[in-house]
């Protein structure tokens, strides 16, 4: 019989120690992300270098190949070249995301600035937005803009930079409000610097990586959002194609048992999504360290 | 009492505001749209002078704005979402016949969240070591899954390959139904079923170093009345919370699920009527979404005394 004593405390050494073996693991897991996102960057930018044929070069003769040495991810069934259109794909699949987070970053941060520096009534009327923002969730925010606007990667991108304000706004308020309790701050404020040149010169470059942990888990969040509208055809229209339009466009072959037009761009959204999110912890856990 | 019936009052009030804000935004898009409200409205279907008049009657288009918005308004608080343009038909109807699936699926699908997500995540809690590594790694993948990439590797190898379960439809009965529901149900669940998972695994941890289960360990319980009678107790409280939310959330994901497996729900009447233009079905749709996920977290806020008691000693304060 175990005493229940040396039990718990064996679990509590386990626990430190398994404790500092995630903190390596974290470090090797966050660099292999970073590694996995600058291969993807790379690809989308050398994309007309790398790529073995032309993405859109339609061959009915070579429809439905399975992979071979001369298509490495075999063809879909317009007999187009599958790891091609993935490499293309790279760049709307990522631009699209890096839009909406940009664009949610931008007006997220000024208003949780403006919340947590005027206070009052700027931040109750802030937070009322948020609030009611953040009951719309933002797939459906960017259905609705493209039942009135038509489908398109604009639409999309807009409506869901839109959705995401609350993200960005939340986290930035709430750490704005915390730095601006701090000394130097106050110090500033009494030499009677304008609260513009502290904000833009001293709180916000403070308060940066606290954002960008933010925005990088978000723009996983983007890809997947994005890439299930593009699925259902309102996001980026034929013949371009991002991830999420080439795993709908391959769902006929899937069902006559040639996966690989699906399964391909689905497993590299899969890739880019869990490295954004490793990164993104990775960031915020760093943050919490250097700040705690 | 009091003290827990003015948050509640309060929670009510911000909650109806949500919910006007919502609809207002539902409504006001069609003013967004470039041309007049009833040009936007019957785009690209062809229909009669009658059909126009009644369409112009159907949104009080001969009023000022803001009556609009009230006549519509009142209407849709009865349940008049007026009627489909390309269907002539109520939209009401055309949501009832549609919900039946929906609520299967959605509920399916909560079972599995609530099932794998909580028995995986406290057995990762207790055990730790290779299970609780083994439960991080797929669900950091599974969140990471987009719910159609799921549904097209599902139905690639349990439909296609092994011909176990159906690619397409819903199914007559209720045994055939749950057949043809299953895989649609495990590609709405997964994702969210894994951070479930991850919310009761941390919330476990930390419940089992709590003093008074400690305190049952010293007194001699069995491990298994430990785990469930003690620290389940108190670490089950944010995965609640959380449960609601996703749950609520999965109705957003019918959209895609339903689409692919070809199922005749909600979401998948939102998508199509996008993409036939049928403005007053793309509003109801949209309204109920968001008044249910909002309702759902009222519910969830309500419970929330009640399964902590801390809370309610407090006075229902958070």
């Amino acid at each position: 019989m175990t005493l229940p004593t040396t039990e718990t405390r064996s679990t509590h050494l386990l626990t430190r120690r398994s404790w500092l073996a995630i903190r390596h693991r974290g470090n090797a897991l966050t660099l292999a992300a970073v590694i996995a996102l600058g291969v993807l960057v790379l690809v989308a930018i050398l994309a007309p270098v790398i790529a073995p044929y032309d993405p859109n070069q339609v061959s009915l003769i070579d429809a439905l190949q399975p992979p071979s040495a001369a298509h490495l991810l075999g063809t879909d069934e317009a007999g187009r070249d599958v790891l091609s259109r993935v490499i293309w794909g790279a760049r709307i699949s990522l631009l699209g995301p890096l839009g909406v987070v940009l664009g949610s970053t931008l007006i997220g941060v000024t208003v949780g600035v403006l919340s947590a520096w005027r206070g009052g009534w700027v931040d109750a009327t802030a937070s009322r937005f948020v609030e009611i923002l953040f009951a719309f969730p933002g797939v459906l925010l960017a259905i609705l803009i493209v039942a009135v606007f038509g489908p398109g990667l604009a639409s999309t991108v807009v409506a869901l930079a839109v959705a995401y304000i609350p993200y960005m706004a939340r986290t930035t308020r709430s750490v704005a409000l915390a730095e601006r309790q701090t000394p130097y701050i106050r110090a500033l404020e009494l030499q009677g610097m304008s609260a513009w040149r502290i904000t833009s010169l001293h709180l916000v470059p403070n308060i940066a990586p606290f954002v960008l942990a933010q925005a990088t888990l978000c723009f996983g969040y983007a890809m997947i959002d994005l890439a299930g509208l593009s699925f259902l055809g309102f996001g980026v229209q034929p013949p371009e194609a991002d991830w999420g339009a080439m795993v709908a466009a391959g769902q006929a072959a899937l069902i006559q048992g040639s996966p690989a037009p699906a399964l391909a761009p689905g497993a590299v959204i899969v890739i880019a999504v869990v490295s954004f999110s490793l990164l993104g912890e990775g960031i915020a856990e760093r943050v919490r360290r250097t700040s705690a | 009492m009091s003290a827990w019936l003015l948050p509640l009052a309060r929670r009510v009030g911000s909650l109806a505001l949500v919910l006007l804000a919502t609809s207002f935004i539902v409504f006001g898009a069609m003013y967004l749209a470039p041309g007049s409200p009833e040009s936007f409205l019957v785009r690209g279907n062809s229909v009669t002078q009658e059909t126009l008049q009644a369409i112009r009657d159907q949104y009080h288009l001969d009023e000022p704005f803001l009556s609009q918005y009230v006549l519509w308004l009142g209407g849709v608080v009865q349940g008049d979402f007026g009627l489909s343009i390309q269907f002539r038909q109520p939209v009401s109807e055309l949501i009832a016949s549609r919900v039946p699936t929906t609520a299967l699926l959605v509920g399916y699908a909560a079972v599995l969240i609530l099932v794998v997500g909580v028995l995986v995540g406290v057995l990762a809690a207790v055990k730790r070591g290779g299970v609780d590594g083994t439960a991080i790694v797929v669900s950091t993948v599974a969140m990471a899954t987009p719910s159609f990439v799921v549904a097209m590797a599902l139905t690639s190898l349990f439909a296609v390959t092994l011909g176990w379960f159906p690619a397409f439809g819903a199914g007559e009965g209720f045994g055939d139904r749950l057949w043809h529901l299953t895989l649609p149900a495990v590609a709405l669940a997964l994702s969210s079923a894994a951070l479930v998972l991850r919310t009761t695994r941390t919330s476990m941890i930390g419940a089992l170093g709590k003093e008074y289960v400690e305190t049952a360990r010293v007194r001699g319980f069995s491990s298994s009345r430990v785990v469930w009678g003690q620290a389940f107790r108190g670490g089950i409280v944010p995965v609640v919370t959380l449960a609601g939310l996703v749950i609520s959330g999965l109705l957003v994901t019918t959209t895609i699920v339903e689409t692919v497996f070809g199922l005749n729900g909600i979401g998948s009447l939102l998508v199509q009527a996008v993409n036939v233009k049928d403005f007053p079905v793309v509003q109801a749709v949209i309204l109920i979404i968001v008044a249910v996920f909002v309702l759902s977290n009222l519910v969830v806020d309500l419970l929330y005394p009640v399964l902590e008691p801390r809370a309610r000693a407090k006075g229902g304060a958070r």
